[in-house]
């Protein structure tokens, strides 16, 4: 028998100049890529969340809603929100990272003035950690 | 509008409190009143629920002036401030007794609920009460009654880490079924649900925007020009602006973009070796317009 | 929310808040209606009756303050409570700790000192619910009602003690203070006139903050109040106040038949010195035991002292004249150098002195004044004398063996008598208006009548709330019951009468020279 939980597994420090939307749903997609929460756990209601992490519940509503419509999490009739077997790839997207992200991410690189090498360090770290937590 | 003001003023004695206030709150907003101390934030809310009557201008709240508020619309309206006068000698369990006989509307299961969850033990009197507990007992008071407008007044203030968690859990549990003005300096607590923020300074309204509003037009600024700028050439909109060689911080408090704020800097100061710009949290943002306007005496 | 089960809620509220405080204050105040208690207790009775005043003002300003209408902190101001609620909450508790139990604890004792059912609860009713305990009661809640706290109140109220006392002082320093009717049977009228502005002061007040939370329109009229109240009490000088009773006289025409005379020959006159044991009749009645001692000090040393007499005409039966208000002036032609008050009070009951009724008044002119009238042709004195003639209403005579019963006009009464004393205790209450007067003697004792110095001119239609309890005490010689006669007068005509007698001290001075 399912068991939702009511602690939200992953942290979040709000960070200006993004959307608090935004900045929850990366830490929910990443939590649930990285393995932190497996398919099938339960995901916190909207108040949980928004309690826990300290956000209004309407922007917690919007997260769980968009994060139902991409498929990250379905809900089960009479269990609730749970996160969703990790939705495959759709076709454009592979193309959307390579391309647009990774022209983005330079973009940003140059103008703080970092340099290729230390991107591409950064790159492979955080790759590691993703793979540590798995 | 929940709340909509006409050059709502107040003077004391020696003292100007409120001047002119044109402040709107729409419904279903969490709206954060900030300024410093003695801005006038108290004056303001205490003239919303007619604790205190203005001099001049009026206020609307749930579509009734705020000078004929009749116990029949305080069903609907929870005011909580630091400084309320209890009755103190009431146990927390008198207390609520008292409260649900008053209210036709009061939600026992929710106070239940809050009060487990608070842990407040229900035959200690009101006034022997810890300082966070009191607050705690104060807000199951304020939310128990499902009011549709929640006036908070330094709900925070004075409170440990661990309380200020349980008293922000409890807002936020009713966050989306009501309309909150809520005042506080722990502005990192409240940035999270806030909706949309108002200024006051030294009895007057700033402005009130919408935060991501607010977040968009703020960048703390960090250049290195060729040439040490002027200080009488720099705009308004650069908030305390600092010049140390030919380095220049400033707050810009009207930021469209990178490239309009690039544009901007090279035709006031001239050519821009080196720019950083970074966005600010809600409580640096209060903080340099505090610190802006305390220079404007 | 139905107001009934509100106005519940809030009483529970503050009976949990101010139970304890106020049963104590209940169970004392009943306890102290209880003369034969209150007597075992000795001194500690005064400490009760003073620490009960206090508590009761405390307790109700504890009351009011814990619900504080002048407030920016208090958690009714923002909660479903409407403020006229709240009024009737706090005042249905002050009736029930500070007049409740007086109305009980008096009707108890009543019914134990043998009255019946109806005198005890109208007696009851007429000391715990009398006007001069609601009006305390509603004055302080009104207080209350525009000052903050207890702190606040106190000060305020030192602040007007202390600013009473400073112009009271000042307008006694700059001109003699006359003689206030307020002591006479005419002082209904400053009295009703004043309470009258206190009741609707408070209950204006009251009405204005409890519903509205205007604090400064209601303390401006508090301001105005007083002010008002200490203006109507200068403005009601006798004349203004005689001239009213006089109107209101029941028989005018039955003054005419009332003949006063002055007897002739000096005045009996000497320098009044600190000396009160000179012998002889002069000395033995003009001492300075005739008069208060700030009199004294105001006409200064080596006053002469001096008394007058009026006489009547013997009256017909169950007829007295009473003086309500004496005053000597001294006049060259028409213009007055100066008037006189009567030592202690000119109020005084014309008694028989071999069947000619008659009274004395007594006079302190001060030397330098006496001095220059003495030498000043022309100088003439003149006696105004206020009276007012009451004639017999209803009598009764029943045997002072403690049985209580009612009599039409005169109320329950009843004596009781002390075989080892000899001591009569009569004691009648009235309810409602009461009479210009009560007389007891023991019957068939003419000599034997005296009053209970209670001389009221109230008319009946402004006399209807509360009551009173007249107490006489006789002596009476031998070991049987005596019977005992009750006597009640009302006043049938009030008029002014005027003697002239040229000189200072009842004749030229060379006929009564100044001593």
């Amino acid at each position: 028998m399912c068991h939702i939980m009511n602690v939200t597994p992953f942290r979040l420090t709000l960070v200006p100049g993004k959307s608090i939307f935004d900045q929850v749903v990366f830490a929910a997609t990443r939590s649930i890529l990285s393995g932190a929460l497996q398919p099938g756990q339960g995901f916190p209601s909207v108040r949980a969340l928004a309690a826990d992490l300290k956000i209004h519940p309407n922007t917690a509503h919007k997260v769980i809603q968009h994060l139902i419509q991409e498929r990250w999490l379905e809900v089960r009739p009479g269990i609730g929100t749970v996160v969703a077997e990790p939705p495959e790839a759709r076709p454009g997207d592979r193309q959307r990272l390579l391309k647009e992200e990774v022209e983005k991410l330079v973009v940003e690189a140059r103008r703080v003035g970092a340099d290729l090498d230390e991107v591409v360090d950064a790159i492979r770290a955080g790759w590691r950690d993703m793979r540590g937590d798995k | 509008m929940i709340i909509e003001t006409q050059n709502l003023t107040k003077n004391f004695w020696r003292h100007d409190a409120v001047q002119d206030l044109n402040l709107a709150v729409p419904e279903g907003a969490t709206c954060a009143l900030i300024g410093a101390n003695g801005a006038g934030k108290t004056t303001t809310m205490r003239m919303l629920v007619n604790v205190m009557a203005p001099d001049r201008g009026s206020a609307r709240v749930l579509g009734v002036d705020s000078r004929q508020l009749k116990p029949a619309d305080r069903l609907r309206i929870a005011f909580l401030s630091e400084n309320q006068e209890l009755p103190d000698r009431l146990t927390v369990a008198q207390y609520f007794e008292y409260l649900t006989a008053l209210y036709p509307g009061w939600d026992g299961a929710l106070e239940q609920k809050l009060r487990a969850q608070f842990e407040l033990p229900p035959s200690r009197a009101l006034g022997k009460l810890s300082h966070g507990m009191r607050m705690k007992a104060m807000l199951i008071g304020a939310l128990s009654f499902r009011p549709k407008l929640l006036i908070l007044d330094e709900p925070l203030s004075g409170l440990d880490p661990l309380v200020r968690d349980e008293v922000m859990s409890g807002i936020l549990s009713q966050a989306d079924e009501t309309t909150i003005l809520i005042s506080s300096h722990e502005l990192s607590e409240i940035e999270g649900c806030t909706t949309h923020v108002a200024f006051m300074a030294r009895g007057r309204l700033m402005f009130q925007e919408s935060i991501e509003a607010l977040g968009a037009r703020f960048r703390e600024v960090i250049v290195t020009l060729s040439q040490g700028p002027d200080r009488r050439n720099l705009p308004e909109t650069w908030l305390n602006p600092q010049i140390d060689g030919a380095i220049l911080r400033f707050v810009d408090s009207a930021y469209v973009d990178d490239a309009q704020q690039r544009a901007q800097l090279q035709k006031t100061c001239g050519a821009v070796l080196h720019l950083e710009s970074a966005a600010l949290s809600l409580r640096d943002i209060s903080k340099a317009l505090m610190r802006s306007t305390r220079q404007e005496v | 929310m139905k107001n009934g089960s509100l106005l519940f809620t809030l009483l529970r509220k503050d009976l949990r808040l101010f139970g304890l405080f106020g049963g104590l204050i209940a169970a004392l105040l009943l306890l102290a209606q209880f003369p034969n208690l209150m007597l075992q207790l000795g001194t500690l009775s005064g400490l009760i009756q003073i620490g009960l005043q206090l508590g009761i003002a405390l307790l109700i300003l504890a009351l009011c303050y814990e619900d504080a209408v002048v407030s920016l902190k208090h958690d009714w101001l923002t909660r479903p409570v409407p403020g006229t609620t709240l009024l009737l909450t706090k005042t249905l508790l002050v009736l029930a700790v500070a007049i409740l139990p007086a109305i009980v604890g008096t009707s108890i004792y009543n019914l134990s000192q043998g009255a019946s059912t109806a005198e005890a609860l109208q007696s009851g009713l007429s000391v715990g619910a009398s006007g001069d305990r609601v009006m305390v009661f509603a004055t302080v809640m009104a207080f209350a009602a525009i000052t903050a706290n207890v702190r606040q109140a106190v000060i305020v109220f030192l602040a007007v003690l202390a600013a009473t006392a400073v112009v009271t002082v000042s307008f006694g320093a700059l001109r003699e203070v006359p003689e206030s009717p307020l002591a006479t049977g005419s002082g209904w009228v400053g009295k009703l006139t004043v309470e009258l502005l206190q009741v609707l002061t408070a209950a204006c007040i009251l009405w204005i903050q409890y519903r509205y939370r205007r604090t400064n329109v209601a303390r401006a009229i508090a301001v105005m109040a007083v002010i008002a109240g200490m203006g109507i009490l200068m403005l009601l000088t006798w004349p203004v106040v005689f001239g009213l009773q006089k109107r209101l006289s029941s028989d005018p025409a039955a003054a005419a038949s009332v003949q006063l005379s002055v007897p002739e020959g000096c005045f009996p006159s000497r320098v009044l010195d600190g000396n009160a044991n000179m012998a002889g009749e002069i000395g033995a009645r003009l001492t300075a035991l005739r008069y208060t001692e700030e009199h004294r000090k105001a006409m200064g040393a080596g006053a002469i002292a001096f008394s007058t007499r009026l006489l009547a005409q013997p009256l017909p039966a169950g007829q007295v004249l009473v003086v309500d208000h004496a005053e000597v002036g001294y006049y060259n032609g028409s213009q007055k150098l100066r008037h006189l008050r009567a030592g202690l009070s000119s109020v005084a009951r014309m008694s028989p002195i071999n069947g000619l009724p008659n009274v004395d008044h007594y006079w302190l002119l001060p030397a330098a004044d006496a001095k220059r009238f003495a030498s000043t042709a022309g100088v003439e004195t003149r006696l105004d004398y206020s009276l007012s003639l009451l004639a017999a209403k209803h009598k009764v005579q029943f045997a002072a063996d403690g049985q209580r019963n009612h009599y039409p006009g005169i109320g329950y009464c009843g004596a009781n008598f002390d075989r080892s004393t000899g001591a009569v205790a009569v004691s009648c209450f009235k309810p409602g208006a009461q009479p210009a007067m009560l007389t007891a003697g023991l019957e068939g004792a003419a000599d034997s009548v005296i009053s209970n110095h209670r001389i009221d001119f109230t008319p009946a239609a402004l006399d209807f709330w509360g009551g009173f309890r007249h107490r006489v005490q006789l002596i009476a010689h031998g070991t049987e019951i005596p019977r005992v006669e009750v006597t009640v007068y009302e006043a049938r005509a009030h008029f002014d009468k005027q003697f002239t007698v040229p000189g200072v001290l009842g004749g030229l001075p060379s006929a009564c020279p100044v001593p």
